[in-house]
Order: C-alpha cells, then structure tokens, then sequence
C-alpha cells in the first residue's frame, strides 16, 4: 500500500535544506519555550486550560491534517473522483459543529480532562477502563504506522535510509512534547498548520495551470472517467454501480453519522485541543473555528488528487508504477522549482509530524491520568503524575518507533489493525450521545454497549464482508455499512440492558447528563465573547450552511 | 457525592496553580518570524530563477509569488501580534476577570491567498490577547 516508486526523487538543493533544517530548529525551539509554562500537570495536559480559541481551532484542524490524511485524501481523489468530498462536507463538518454546539458544554464544564474520563463519571469503571486501553494501543499503532509511511516517502523523495527518517523525526517529537507538554503540540501544530498551507496552495495553483484550470480538469475527467467522476452524488442512487462503493444512503448514514460524528466527537486527539481553551465559549469555538479551514481543504488536497489523474493517467495501475498514495509526491517532483519545493518537503514532513504528535500527546494523558492514575498508583502528588506523563511521553514515542519497524515488514496486519480500531470509535459515540441525553442509561448498559457495538462490526466487516457472505462493491462502502451495524447494535443493546439494571443515582450525574448542571458557580463569560461573531451558534450554522453551499457546483 | 466531585475541585486547584497562561509564549511571534524569514529565503529563489525553473512551474515563477505571500502572512502576523499584546505577561497567574475587552483584530494570516483562514473575512475574530496567544 505504502510503496513509492523509484522515480519520484526530488531535486533538492541547499536552499531546500535550509529551509527544513530552519524548521526542525524551530520546532525544537518551541519545545524549550514552552517548558517554562509547565509547573502543574494541567499545564503538561491541558495546557492549564488556558489557550485562545483561535490557537486550539487551528490546533484542532492540524492534528488531523497528518501527511496519512493528506497523501490518503489526494489518493481517494485520484481513485473515487469528486466523491472524496463526502469525507469533508457530509462528514467532518457537522460532525464538528456537532462537537462544538451540542457536546462541548457536557464535555468541557464537567472539568474532565479526557474523554474516557467523561465515561468514569457517567458510567463508571469497566466501559472508563475498556474505552481507555483501546485508546491507548490504538493511539500507540497510529503513531508507529504514521513514522513508517513518513519512512517510505522520504526514502522515496530524498533519498534517506528508512531507519533514519523514523528515529529523526521521532526523536524530535518526543523531545518536544516531553519538554512542552502539550502547549508545545499544539503550537507546533498551528505552525505545521501554516506551513503545510504554503506547501500545497502552490502546489495546487501551478497544477491547475498546468491543466488548463478547473475547467480543463473538469473536461479531461468526464472525457475520460464520465461525468459521474466529477460529480458528488451522480450515481449514487441504491443499487446503482460507482467507484466508491456506496449510496446515498450509505454515504449519509455511514460515513457523514457514524463514522464522522464517532471520529470527531469522541477521538480524544481531536477533543484534548478543545479541552485546552481558556473558557467553555472557547472551547465550543474550537471546533467551530476549526470548520472553516477544513471546509476548504479539499481544494489543495483532493484537487491535487485530480490533476495528477490528469497527468498520470496510468497511476495506480501496474503501468506506470504509481500508486494512488504518490498523487503529492508526484506533482512535487514533476512542478515545483527548488526553493517552493524546500517549502513543499517541509510541509510534508510537518504534517507527519502533526500527526504523530496529536496521537502522543492524547497518549500520554490518557495513560497517565486514565490507566496510570485510576487504577495502578493512586493519590500521589501533582508533581509525581508529571513526572509520570513526561515518562509515558518518552515510552510512547519509543514504542510508536517500534511499531514502525515492525510495520515495515507486517504492513498488511496494520491495515487490519487500523480498520478494527476504526470500529471502536463509533460504539463510543453511540454510547456518549446515549448518556449525555438520557439519565436512565446504566454502567452497565454504557459497558455492553461499547463491548457490542464493536464486535458487530467487526463481525459485519471480517466475517460478512471479507467472507463474502454479503455483496459490497468495495472496502469503503462495507466501512459505511459496518460503522451503521455498529451504531445500531450499540444502540439496541444499550436500550436493552438499561431497564434491567441499577441506574446510577441521579445526584452523581449533576454536569454530565442534559437537563443537570454542575455544582458551583458557572465561569462568568469572558468580556468580548457576547459579540455576534463569537456566538458558537452563530458560527456553528454559517458552517452548515456554507458546507451544504459548497456542494452546488458538484451537484448541477 | 463529596467524592463523585473531588476531581472537579482537582481541576480547579490546578487551573490556579497553572503558569501557562502567564508563562507562556506568544505563538504569533514564532509564525511571523519563521514566515518572514522562509518568505525571504523563497523570495531569493524567484529572483534568482532560470528559465528552467519558470518551465517546470508551467510559466509562473512560483518562487516570486509564493514568497511574497509567505512574507505577507509572515508580517501580519507581527502586526497582529504588535496591535494587540498579550495582556498581563508575567503577572499573577489566570488574570480572569482583568481581562481587555473584545474589539476587531486582524484575523490570522489575512493574507493568505484564497483567504482559507477563519478570520479572513470577517474582522474581529481574532482573539483578544489574554491569557496565553
């Protein structure tokens, strides 16, 4: 899957390096200069819950702009056509106002500082344990297999062993978390945020000219793909044959409810950010802001799919051996002169970067404060569980290294490991949204839920689907459909259990359950934030509205 | 209940005892300067371009556009961040209730080509400065 053809060495020049040298320096730098901020283990974790909106709205977009999600969105560009924008319009952006209007408020003022903690309290021990663990391991793999893809594109572009790439690179993530904490992520990350900008907005402007803009690539597509290729939902009626693999419905149901809303509301990479803001305003508007720049990705990260289509129309097949996956690569090296193309390596390592980053950093709070602190060493002081997470930080990294390794000779295994972690996700938010709205939902109910949930889609995609048992035309579309299993399964069971088992008494709820608020005083609003423009309603359905708009010109 | 919230009083001990948003940096500063200097570094490259180079990017010297982009978003950066400073740098810890009050700021990287930033088009997103920016 991760193989790079042999041809798409870069040009790279002493220009190029100085830019990439500048910026590993700065990253670091920022690593040092954020230890002075660090005296509590809210500070290392949450960054004190002190940070600006805007800073944890750029966060929360760049943690999951990884170089998988960037090479990944320009391959399934390449490889569905306009469909890709599912991912981002039905998908990611009411998922995020989602998060922001409706869930924040449970999340941020009851003061939990991660998500599986919200589950302790809501639930209880075993569904806090279970979500804890698989968040941890999973976190883990996702590094590793991150730091092994990084390895395979920067052997292929420039030429450095693998082996040397993966420790580099996480060698200067571990330094900088462990040193920064969780500030340093996040501003490395709004800076990663900008640079990856300056890598693929010139890369997307010189590629369309190339092509004769978005009307020549718009042309050459339907002449050669059919004028389903470049709309978003020609084709899609039931029963009618596309690349993806789906329907509407499936598309709606699966990707843009299940699979969107359980990755951006309950993937604490992604929260943590939120969790990070000075205020529960700031923290609704994390989300919200963060919908904005994502809703535009597509034009510098799926168009750039397309035009290499155009280029190459042989990629992905044995011809000309590319893979999907070099879409970017491969205008990098055919486009751009030495100086932009310093830029362009840079912002693609930084998106590496980010990625991982995000995952160790989730990593090292949930182990500590949800495994390390709940149940192996409890009641210590402050200062024991920061010396705790700078430790875990150093073990993850190290362990995410070790996973790369060994992904490089099991890569298969890895991609059946991220499918089934995929699952977990969509359970949890089926379990969170459950408990959040109805406070007859029991521990019990919350723990069979999780545990179901998951199982049926896993049994749905490797038994059903891998064992041919149903017809689904691809891996996509039968993800759609498990993630639909899996939230109903979650569902029926939860509601199913819950009558026969003890609810928890109510006076434990106060915060966590809609209709209840928290004991104490609620946090004065911050002066400034009544203006109009910071309502997160306000900006929450602009978002809407504005992704449902985006969808014209690929609809007529 | 006691029990059920002492993490919730946790949380709050610590949120006093935090030094971050005292502590901490400017973010501003480190993304205005390191565009100012990668924008100049680029700049360089256009003016220094062949033929060559101009060919490869389909006939713009993307070297010159881009930089004087990247420099841009590089100075308003410095701009926004000299327009409005962080309020109490160094003071005592969690200056809640002193905060300025809102007002427009420049929304972050105005510049930027397509205007993808969430400020961009509208004035005032931009946070005030507290806490840490």
């Amino acid at each position: 899957m991760h193989y790079l053809a042999e041809g798409l060495r870069l040009p790279t020049n002493a220009l190029d390096y100085t830019i990439l040298i500048l910026y590993f320096v700065v990253v670091l730098g920022v690593g040092f200069a954020a230890r002075a901020s660090v005296r509590t283990s809210l500070d290392f974790f949450l960054s004190g819950r002190s940070l600006p909106a805007w800073v944890t709205g750029l966060a929360f977009v760049a943690a999951n702009l990884g170089a998988l999600e960037i090479l990944g969105m320009a391959a399934n560009g390449a490889q569905y056509g306009v469909y890709t924008v599912h991912w981002y319009w039905v998908g990611a952006i009411p998922a995020m106002v989602f998060l922001g209007l409706v869930m924040m408020p449970f999340y941020y003022g009851s003061k939990v500082r991660s998500v599986p903690e919200f589950l302790l309290h809501r639930y209880g021990p075993s569904s806090h344990l279970l979500s804890s663990i698989i968040f941890s391991v999973a976190s883990v793999l996702i590094a590793g297999v991150n730091l092994y893809a990084m390895a395979i594109v920067v052997e292929a572009l420039l030429g450095w062993p693998q082996w040397v790439a993966i420790v580099v690179a996480g060698l200067f993530v571990l330094a900088y978390i462990t040193l920064g904490g969780l500030s340093s992520a996040i501003y490395n990350e709004v800076l990663q945020f900008f640079v990856i900008l300056a890598a693929l907005i010139p890369l997307t402007v010189v590629g369309l000219r190339r092509i004769g803009g978005f009307g020549g690539l718009k042309d050459s597509l339907t002449a050669s793909h059919g004028p389903n290729f470049v709309s978003a939902w020609g084709g899609t009626g039931i029963g009618s044959d596309n690349p993806l693999g789906a329907n509407w419905l499936t598309i709606v149901l699966g990707l843009g409810f299940c699979l969107s809303f359980g990755y951006w509301t309950t993937n604490f990479a992604e929260v943590q950010r939120a969790l990070s803001a000075k205020n529960l305003s700031a923290a609704q508007r994390t989300p919200l802001i963060a919908a904005f720049p994502k809703m535009f990705i597509p034009l510098i990260v799926v168009v750039p799919g397309l035009i290499a289509l155009v280029m190459e129309p042989d990629i992905g097949t044995e011809k000309s051996g590319l893979q999907y996956n070099d879409a970017i690569p491969l205008l990098m090296s055919e486009l751009l002169p030495n100086g932009v193309l310093g830029l362009a390596v840079t912002g693609l390592l930084a998106a590496f970067m980010a990625g991982m980053a995000a995952n160790v950093s989730s990593f090292n709070t949930v182990f500590t404060n949800d495994i390390w602190r709940a149940y192996v060493m409890k009641g210590r002081p402050d200062g024991y569980y920061l010396l705790t997470g700078r430790v875990v930080t150093a073990i993850g990294v190290l362990a995410g290294m070790g996973t790369a390794f060994i992904a490089s000779s099991f890569s298969n295994i890895m991609n059946y490991l991220q499918t089934l972690f995929s699952f977990f996700n969509v359970p949890l938010f089926c379990v969170f949204i459950i408990g959040m709205f109805w406070k007859r939902a029991t521990a019990a109910a919350g723990f069979w839920g999780l545990l179901c949930g998951t199982v049926a889609a896993m049994i749905n995609y490797f038994w059903l689907y891998l064992g041919d048992v149903i017809a689904i035309p691809s891996d996509q579309g039968a993800n759609f459909v498990s993630a639909i299993v899996a939230f109903v399964a979650g569902g029926v069971v939860m509601v199913a259990v819950t009558p026969f088992t003890r609810p928890r008494p109510v006076e434990s709820l106060a915060g966590l359950v809609y209709g209840t608020t928290a004991p104490g005083v609620a946090e004065p609003p911050a002066p400034g934030d009544e203006a109009w423009y910071r309502r997160p309603a306000v900006l929450g359905w602009s978002a809407l509205i504005l992704a449902a708009l985006c969808y014209i010109p690929f609809s007529l | 209940m006691s029990e059920e919230y002492e993490y919730r009083h946790e949380v709050e001990e610590l949120q006093r005892k935090s030094a971050t948003a005292a502590r901490l940096f400017d973010v501003r500063r480190i993304i205005g300067g390191l565009f100012v200097i990668y924008g100049i570094i680029v700049l360089i490259a256009g003016f220094t371009a062949s033929d060559a180079d101009v060919r490869k990017a389909s006939g713009i010297n993307i070297n010159l556009w881009t930089g004087s982009c990247v420099l841009a978003v590089g100075l308003l950066f410095l701009l926004w961040m000299r327009l409005r400073p962080l309020s109490a740098p160094g003071a005592e810890p969690k200056p809640e209730p002193a905060r300025p009050g809102g007002g427009p700021g420049a929304g972050p990287g105005a510049g930027e080509p397509g205007g993808r930033e969430p400020g961009s088009g509208e004035p005032g997103s931009g946070e005030p400065g507290s806490g840490a920016g």
